[in-house]
């Protein structure tokens, strides 16, 4: 067993004693066996002496348990992890950011407090998944969507503190953005309640975020102040139809006016679904390869996606180089009608070509359910992990992943930029290099750019691909691009580079974090913020 | 007598190999006999699954086809299944539902009491070794 640092053999058998008396002695694991299930399956340390891995583990039933759990973790001054159902693989799973602390496993305060029809919205606990949520809502018959990331075994409370991201209308697409009142156990055990939520008796606790006074609810994302036991989140009526329409645009330039239109689209709300770009020349994540001649010719010029020669196939073949694939939900006329704007919008690019692709009437059909992607229609799957591990371009499969993930400008410019800076660096580290990549768009205002980076069980590739992962760190924030989340490996890394006015963000978290749990015992090291006794020796 | 991990061992082997011993012989004695599966998952896409469920499906076992994703199983039937009682499954699988089925098994005090990787048949890129594997009750662990 690793105890956590500071704490003696004695003292953490009596902890784990009063913790069965506060939870049930069999909500308390303590076993090799049982505390290995909250290993990071895709840890970058994966066997090695720094990988991060639990103390013990424990799972309380209600919000008294946790006040419990926290009051304990504070005699004995044990860090505590608290996890909603851990699956936030690529991102650390449930593995803590230090070793030794004991997870707080909140799996069992899976309860549904309210879903609202008539305003929809919801109130759930922590040990909610995306799946619970979804089967309550089918079995009541409302018509209402959830939002959820893909795959979708995790938890609303999780991902939204996590700042994950889904499918549906912008509003709801940031997880985060869209939830509405938190209650909290604070480090010293206490309730705490936000926004309406802190007035006794609110009926608005789920209509009106910010209350009266500062708003807190940040504070208690991406960040180790609290433990969130609930959350009140906004759904989205599900609409009477969606349709899908492609662009298409023949030049290398042409980026830069379709990434233009496509932020006017969308910020104006002509556009309410998530977007993709993509390159018919070029190929790449979930697109045909390109040709084999584009292919002999990118070999030629180095990947320089813009050679002469590169653009003048493109224009002797008609393969656009690149295409937009905008969304749509609503009304039946108000969609059509929407993609008619969107075609005048986008035909101001010359060469633009229009294809018009799924049309659904909703609720889906049986048959239309299996063949679309679920997440788009507020539906949780699993359906990512079939995807064959062993392909032509991934003859060797990993044994996971962790992500790269930085926020980039939402600008035509930004991509080819970002492509060439991430591309040289992926060369210079000998990882794997796509011939293009472009962004996801998650979020309205900014582009992300998500690069899965292999994690193995080989100790030596394993520390090579961590080098290089923070060497892309901080490249992406010599250009001004920083990451959006991360894995606690990297965490402190990426905070350092967050360093305006000599890290005045960091310091100022951490006076926050020593005034609200001098102790330091809720997840210490979260997202780079470490309680004083620990400071400066794990960064 | 064997112990029970050789009996679960040779019976999943013999049931994916039965050019081995008879799998019908192998699985009468061993004590996860093949009718107290609650369920015999396969996957359509491999002949070696397919072949693995016909086997199973003549000893008895209640076999249930997935085409890679696990969610349909996992939500229309395990998920209610398990929230009653911890029930034991079986099957024969690419590593992708396995390890989706073995984590959500773990939420309900189950665990992977056997697994045996069967390398893929190198007839093409997308060849995917093949897992057989069983599902348990935590008690039940060897």
């Amino acid at each position: 067993m690793t105890l956590p640092p500071g704490v003696t053999s004695k003292d953490f058998a009596d902890a784990l004693k009063q913790l069965e008396e506060a939870v049930g002695k069999s909500w308390v694991f303590s076993s090799d066996e049982d505390v290995a299930l909250y290993r990071d399956a895709y840890s970058p340390f994966w066997g090695e002496p720094e990988e991060r891995v639990a103390s013990a583990a424990v799972a309380p039933e209600g919000v008294e348990q946790v006040q419990k759990v926290v009051k304990i973790a504070n005699t004995y001054k044990i860090p505590i992890y608290p996890i909603s159902t851990g699956k936030n693989l690529g991102y650390g799973g449930s593995a803590p950011n230090l070793s030794g602390s004991l997870v707080l496993d909140l799996k069992r305060m899976n309860r549904i407090l309210d879903v609202n029809p008539r305003n929809h919205s919801a109130l759930v606990e922590p040990g909610v998944s995306y799946f619970d949520l979804y089967r309550h809502i089918q079995e009541k018959g409302y018509k209402l969507w959830i939002d959820v990331p893909d795959p979708g075994w995790g938890s609303p409370i999780g991902n939204s503190l996590d700042h994950g991201g889904g499918y549906l209308q912008p509003m709801y697409r940031n997880h985060f953005d869209s939830h509405c009142g938190m209650e909290v156990v604070l480090p010293n055990g206490e309730l705490l309640r936000t926004g309406m939520g802190a007035l006794p008796d609110a009926q608005t606790w789920q209509q009106y975020k910010f209350g009266f006074g500062p708003w807190i609810d940040g504070m208690f994302s991406q960040s180790n102040l609290g433990v969130v036991t609930k959350m009140g989140f906004w759904l989205m009526p599900e609409p009477d139809a969606y349709l899908t329409g492609t662009v298409t645009v023949p030049k290398y330039g042409d980026l830069i006016p379709l990434v233009d239109i496509l932020t006017f689209l969308e910020n104006s709300g002509v556009s309410n679904a998530m977007p993709g770009l993509g390159s018919p020349l070029l190929g790449g994540f979930m697109m045909p390869p390109p040709a084999p001649e584009v292919t002999a010719l990118l070999q030629k010029t180095g990947g320089d996606i813009s050679s002469p020669d590169l653009q003048k196939y493109a224009q002797d073949k008609s393969v656009p180089y690149w295409n937009c694939t905008v969304k749509f939900y609503g009304p039946v006329k108000g969609i059509q009608a929407h993609w008619e704007y969107a075609k005048e919008k986008f035909s101001a690019i010359p060469g633009a070509k229009f294809q018009e692709g799924e049309f659904y009437k909703l609720p889906l059909t049986p048959e239309q359910f299996k063949q679309v992607h679920k997440p788009e229609f507020g539906i949780p799957s699993l359906e990512t992990f079939s995807i064959g591990a062993r392909s032509a371009i991934n003859p060797k499969p990993s044994a996971g992943h962790i992500w790269f993930s930085p926020i980039i400008p939402r600008t035509g410019e930004a991509v080819l930029e970002a492509n060439k800076v991430f591309s040289k660096a992926a060369k210079d580290f000998g990882l794997p290099v796509l011939s293009f990549s472009l962004p996801s768009t998650y979020w309205m205002r900014a582009f992300i750019f998500i690069f899965g980076f292999p994690i193995t069980h080989d100790v030596a590739t394993n520390k090579k691909n961590r080098e290089s992962f923070k060497k892309l760190i901080q490249i992406a924030a010599e250009h001004g691009w920083g990451e959006y989340r991360t894995a606690p490996a990297f965490q402190d890394a990426v905070m350092d580079t967050y360093s305006f006015n000599n890290h005045a963000l960091r310091r100022f978290h951490e006076t926050i974090k020593d005034a609200v749990d001098p102790n330091g015992i809720i997840s210490a090291g979260r997202y780079g913020i470490w309680p004083k006794h620990l400071r400066g020796t794990k960064a | 007598m064997a112990s029970r991990r050789e009996f679960i061992q040779v019976g999943i082997a013999a049931t994916v190999l039965p050019m081995v011993v008879s799998a019908r012989e192998i699985s009468s004695q061993t004590l996860f006999q093949a009718q107290s599966f609650y369920k015999v998952v396969f996957d359509q896409r491999f002949p070696a699954s397919v072949a693995f469920a016909r086997e199973m499906d003549q000893l008895g076992a209640p076999v249930h086809a997935i085409e890679g994703d696990i969610t349909d199983l996992w939500f229309h039937d395990l998920h209610t299944a398990w929230t009653k009682q911890p029930v034991t499954i079986a099957g024969m699988t690419a590593h992708g539902a396995l390890f989706c089925l073995e984590r959500l098994a773990w939420d309900h005090g189950m665990r992977v009491v056997f697994r045996a990787e069967h390398p893929a048949d190198n007839s093409g890129m997308d060849a995917e070794p093949l897992y057989s594997w069983i599902i348990a009750p935590k008690q039940e662990q060897l």
